[in-house]
Parts: structure tokens; C-alpha cells; sequence
């Protein structure tokens, strides 16, 4: 008796952190929220994978809904056919790249078991794929989806592939036991988290990055939410840090700005993902003056 | 028969004509000019023209002149924006856009992702999540660049002001120079969002479909700086989805594509009327007071060709045997495309 009580509780505690399900059954992340793509964040998850049915993440009330190519007067979209749902609490769930022809425009209202679409290639999507996004109106933003779904399983390290300086004196890789110049320096890292369901190599963005010199927390980013802040869009959690200012390359981060003064200085960099895993790495340097 | 007699049916007739009597239709005739197949014609690249008739059918795209002469004539990649003086033909994916002038020669590269819109002369990439737009001018420079915190659902630009509306409900009425000139979080139904808008010739008025519970049509005025609604009216067949709407050329009328009909607003007398169409709109010309409404729609029967008076009136129907179709006019000449062939038709109402 206590036992079932007990699995009961956990299941109610479960169903409140994760308020939304998965919209397939076999999750296959090919890209996520805060991604370099097209020369902006992604705005949400890509699920690739097989064709598979989409349900709602919650259940809700159909908004919005475009046909790839309906009208020559509709505005044109990357996103091809695509639905936006209303949801409690001012939340809003957009599913893009539907196969045009299985749109359910007809029943507006629907529960989390309603098919309201099927995975497709339209837009800019080159095989079968699902754009998902989860909006905030109460807050005019996007958040981060794996944040309200359910964590997937993953085993693996974000990997930390080359961390780099660069300031007055030019860019450098940084190595074991490297030398610098004392001076302002720019820091960034080639960071990737890796997907799990995938055959091939297909890198991801991580959770949170967080930069520590001589074990002083100097940085932080965290891929949870974005808005727009002077026409840009920034991650919310991370000084409002635009795309172009986080990203050096597709996959190199800008993570912060200090100054190194001459003496022994240790650089940590932790990257965290959405289940927990952390990959670390330490390097030592040696400041002149 | 009575002379009393002949003279009560005499006057029963005209009692009759009287009270039940209503003038003809007009009816339209179409003189066909021309028939150009896109197919087998051979580009003549020689641009002397002013006005040419710019098309989009069966997977190619390009220009012809009045006569029925192409111009120039491309294969379509996977989409192009063409308007009267060049054209953007892109790919699924594009990193770079290339902007051509009307004969196909290179004008500039634009070094933006996302897809080309372009609305009577004004040009746009819509980035490819539909947040973003920006404008670029005649030469293919960027002059402005907007991100917004929610998906666009309409842009129209008929003017000096441009439109667009977000799935979050809010307005935005932007300039030449980028700057926004007038903003509305509108928050009149349950649901919030914009399905559709645009703004008069002159910009002193508005139309704008937004909300669900209720969803409502409304006419805004100018007032100084200022948009107010003057007039609103609650659509009984809600839409969820983006919708068409414009005003006549000669400003006098406005129009929006509802669920199963053309809603065509008198701005004189702010009487809504109803031309009955089916399906969605593909191309529209509305000339207004001085001409008809041409309408071409796809419904679940396929594409067709209506013409009717502002008013309502139905003038001409006829379903249209192909995959795609357009509509141009200038002056009193109508071109029609369907699928691989373009006719000029001279036109007169009698």
C-alpha cells in the first residue's frame, strides 16, 4: 500500500515538472534551442528520425495554421506547414515541416492523444524533420523546450573540443601548460553536446556553460530562454547575449572577457546538459608580463 | 377585350416593371490579344519597355511585353519573388540571395537567410522561422532589419508604410527608413493574434483581422500620429489561418478574403458586401469604382476565373482546366497565365 502511494506521489511530482509530453514516439534530436543555424539561435527543437505522427505537447486549441503554398499571396515560410497551438497559462507550442497534406484544420480543440500532424519536408527541411517551438506570451518569449519535456535518456559528456584566447596579440589555442602575455582576453570554446539516438555524428547545444579562472566563477551562460532585446534576439539567462556577440563560429562560443595578470592562472570550463552529464576541462597557463 | 380591360393589364405590367423591375447584369467580353506558350518561345532580351507583364507558372518564371513577347524566361529553382523591375529566384536553403533585374542580369548579392517576398515595390526576406524581416532596396542593399518575439503572420505593403501582424496579436506599422511608426498590442478577444492587414494608399486608413472569441474586422483612421478604429465588425466564420486583405486602387474600397467569400467594404457608406468565393484567393486585381474585382481561387474543384462588380454582383465564372494560374492588368488589357500559357485579352464591359 505504501508502495503504490509512493509511485503515486512520484508520478504526480513527475507530471508537474514535465507539464508537456514529447509530440513523437521516438525522439531523434537532430538540433536544439540556442543552436547555431542559418546564422541565428534555434528557436526551438528539431526532431528528425522517421515520419511519425505529431501529437501536442499539451492539450490545447489550434491558433494558426499555414499551408506550404496555399496562396501565392501568403507569405513564404521556412518553416513550410506549420500549426500554432494555444495552451494554458499563455503558452503556445508551433510545429513546423508538416507533411502539407496531413494538417488537422478541422477539430481547433484537441488533447495531448490528437494526431494534428504528420513529420514532413517542407520549408527548408531536406528530409523528414519536426521544427518544434514552446512560446511564453505572458513574457514574449521562447523557452527552451527540453525544459517542460520529458529528459531524455543520455549517457554521454558535452565535449569541450579547443579552447581559445584572443586579444591585442592575436588568437591562440590554448595547450597544456601554454604561455600568454598578461592582458584583456576574449574567451571562447568549441563546445558541443551529442545526441544520443542518432547513427551519425550530429551535435547539439549543451544546457549551461560556466567559466571559472583561479576557481572564481566569471561566466555563465544557459540556453533556457529568449527574447527580443533591440531588435535582436538574446538568451535571456546569459546577459542577454545576442547571436552574433555568443557565436564565433557554428560551433565556437564566446563565453567571457577578463583580464590576466602575470602569475599562474587556472581556466576551468564546465558544460552541463539537459540530463546531467558535465564535461570539464582544466587548462593551466602561465602569464608573463 | 374592353378598352377598361387593356388598360388595367397595361397598368398591371407596369406596376409589375415597377415594383419587381431590376436593370440587366452587365456582361463582360474577353477579346483575346495574344497566346504566348512559355514553353516553346525564344527569349528576346531587348527591354524597351515600361510595363511588363511579370509571370510565375509551371515552374518557370520571367517577363513579357505587351504583345506577348518574352522577354526573358527562367526555370524555376524551388521559388522567386518577382516584381516589375527584377526578381530573387532561391533555393530550399539559401545563405546568399542574388537579385536580378528583369532581363536576368545580376544587380547584387544579399548575404541574409531566409526566403524573398516582395509586395507592389517593396522587397523583403522573411528569415526562414518567420520572426524576422528585413528590407532591401532597388540596388539589393539592406535598409532595415526587425526581429520580432513571435511568428509573422502578414506583411503588406502597398505604400510608404508596411504592415505586419504577429501570431502574438501585436501591429507594427514600419517605414521607409525602418523606423516604427505606429504600434498595437491588441487585446480585444481571447486569443490575441493578427491573421491579416494593410494600409490604404494614401495611409490614412487601416484594416486589420485579428483575434479569435471574437474575431474581428476592423477599419482603423488616422488621427495625427495615431491609428483609432473607426468601425468593427465580428466575423461569424473565424478564420485560423492568414488572410488576404487590400484596398481598391481608387482607395474607395477595402477588402478581405473571409471563409467562403470576398468581404468588400464601401469606405463611402461602411457597407460590408459579400462576393461569394470558395476556396482561397490566388490573385486579385480590384481597381475599384472605375472597374470589377478580379478574383482567381482555388477550391476543392480546382482553380477558376470570377469577375464581378464591387458591389456583389456576379459577373462572369469559369473554372480554369490547370495546375496554376495568375492574373495581371494594366489599363484595359487582362493577362491571364494557366499553366505553361499566357493570354492578353483586350477587355470591355458592355
Amino acid at each position: 500500500m505504501r508502495r503504490i502511494f509512493f509511485i503515486i506521489i512520484i508520478s504526480l511530482v513527475i507530471a508537474h515538472i514535465y507539464g508537456f509530453q514529447w509530440p513523437v514516439s521516438d525522439v531523434v534530436l537532430i538540433s536544439t534551442f540556442g543552436e547555431s543555424e542559418s546564422s541565428d539561435y534555434v528557436k526551438g527543437l528539431n526532431i528528425g528520425g522517421k515520419v511519425q505522427d505529431i501529437n501536442p505537447i499539451d492539450s490545447g486549441e489550434l491558433i494558426f495554421y499555414s499551408h506550404h503554398g496555399a496562396s501565392p499571396l501568403d507569405l513564404p515560410s521556412g518553416l513550410g506547414a506549420y500549426v500554432i497551438y494555444q495552451h494554458k497559462n499563455g503558452i503556445r507550442s508551433l510545429y513546423g515541416h508538416l507533411d502539407d497534406n496531413s494538417l488537422n484544420t478541422e477539430s481547433y480543440e484537441v488533447s495531448v492523444s490528437d494526431k494534428i500532424g504528420t513529420m514532413g519536408s517542407t520549408g527548408t527541411a531536406v528530409g523528414a524533420m519536426l521544427h518544434l517551438q514552446v512560446i511564453d506570451t505572458e513574457f514574449k518569449k521562447y523557452i527552451n523546450p527540453l525544459l517542460s519535456l520529458p529528459i531524455l535518456k543520455d549517457t554521454s559528456q558535452p565535449l569541450i573540443n579547443g579552447i581559445f584566447l584572443s586579444g591585442e596579440t592575436g588568437r591562440v589555442a590554448l595547450g597544456i601548460d601554454q604561455i600568454v602575455r598578461s592582458g584583456m582576453y576574449n574567451l571562447s570554446a568549441d563546445i558541443r553536446d551529442l545526441s544520443e539516438n542518432t547513427s551519425y555524428y550530429c551535435p547539439l547545444a549543451p544546457y549551461s556553460i560556466s567559466l571559472f579562472i583561479n576557481g572564481e566563477n566569471l561566466a555563465n551562460i544557459k540556453f533556457e530562454s529568449m527574447l527580443i532585446d533591440d531588435d535582436q534576439m538574446v538568451l535571456q539567462e546569459s546577459d542577454g547575449i545576442s547571436y552574433s556577440d555568443l557565436y564565433q563560429s557554428d560551433w565556437e562560443i564566446f563565453i567571457g572577457n577578463f583580464e590576466l595578470n602575470p602569475g599562474d592562472v587556472m581556466i576551468e570550463i564546465s558544460v552541463k546538459d539537459f540530463a546531467g552529464n558535465e564535461g570539464v576541462k582544466k587548462i593551466s597557463l602561465k602569464v608573463t608580463e | 377585350m374592353k378598352l377598361i380591360e387593356k388598360i388595367f393589364i397595361i397598368l398591371l405590367f407596369f406596376c409589375y416593371f415597377f415594383i419587381f423591375g431590376r436593370p440587366l447584369d452587365p456582361e463582360i467580353s474577353f477579346s483575346p490579344l495574344w497566346v504566348e506558350n512559355l514553353e516553346l518561345t525564344s527569349v528576346n532580351s531587348e527591354d524597351d519597355e515600361d510595363y511588363l507583364i511579370d509571370f510565375n507558372l509551371d515552374g518557370k518564371f520571367g517577363y513579357l511585353d505587351r504583345n506577348g513577347s518574352i522577354i526573358f524566361s527562367e526555370n524555376l529553382l524551388y521559388g522567386v519573388a518577382i516584381d516589375q523591375n527584377g526578381f530573387i529566384s532561391y533555393s530550399r536553403q539559401n545563405d546568399v540571395l542574388v537579385l536580378k533585374d528583369r532581363v536576368g542580369s545580376f544587380i547584387n548579392t544579399i548575404e541574409l537567410s531566409g526566403y524573398p517576398y516582395f509586395s507592389a515595390n517593396r522587397r523583403f526576406i522573411i528569415s526562414y522561422d518567420s520572426n524576422g524581416i528585413s528590407e532591401i532596396d532597388k540596388d539589393g542593399n539592406i535598409v532595415w532589419r526587425k526581429t520580432f518575439s513571435s511568428s509573422i503572420s502578414t506583411v503588406s505593403a502597398d505604400n510608404s508604410l508596411v504592415f505586419v501582424g504577429t501570431v502574438d496579436g501585436r501591429i507594427r506599422l514600419i517605414d521607409l527608413k525602418g523606423e516604427i511608426l505606429f504600434f498595437e498590442d491588441t487585446r480585444t478577444s481571447r486569443i490575441n493574434i493578427v491573421y491579416g492587414g494593410s494600409v490604404s494608399f494614401n495611409n490614412d486608413l487601416m484594416l486589420t483581422v485579428t483575434g479569435i472569441e471574437p474575431q474581428l474586422l476592423s477599419l482603423w483612421d488616422k488621427s495625427g500620429d495615431n491609428y483609432q478604429v473607426q468601425s468593427s465588425w465580428v466575423l461569424s466564420n473565424e478564420l485560423r489561418r492568414h488572410t488576404v486583405t487590400g484596398f481598391s486602387e481608387d482607395g474607395l474600397y477595402a477588402y478581405m478574403e473571409a471563409e467562403g467569400e470576398l468581404l468588400v467594404l464601401n469606405l463611402r457608406n461602411k457597407k460590408l458586401n459579400s462576393i461569394p468565393m470558395a476556396g482561397r484567393l490566388q490573385n486579385i486585381i480590384f481597381p475599384g469604382d472605375s472597374g470589377l474585382v478580379y478574383i482567381i481561387g482555388r477550391d476543392s474543384g480546382g482553380l477558376y476565373l470570377k469577375i464581378s462588380e464591387p458591389e456583389g454582383n456576379s459577373l462572369f465564372f469559369s473554372r480554369i482546366s490547370g495546375k496554376e494560374a495568375m492574373l495581371r492588368k494594366d489599363l484595359n488589357r487582362i493577362f491571364i497565365g494557366i499553366d505553361e500559357s499566357l493570354i492578353g485579352y483586350d477587355m470591355e464591359s458592355m
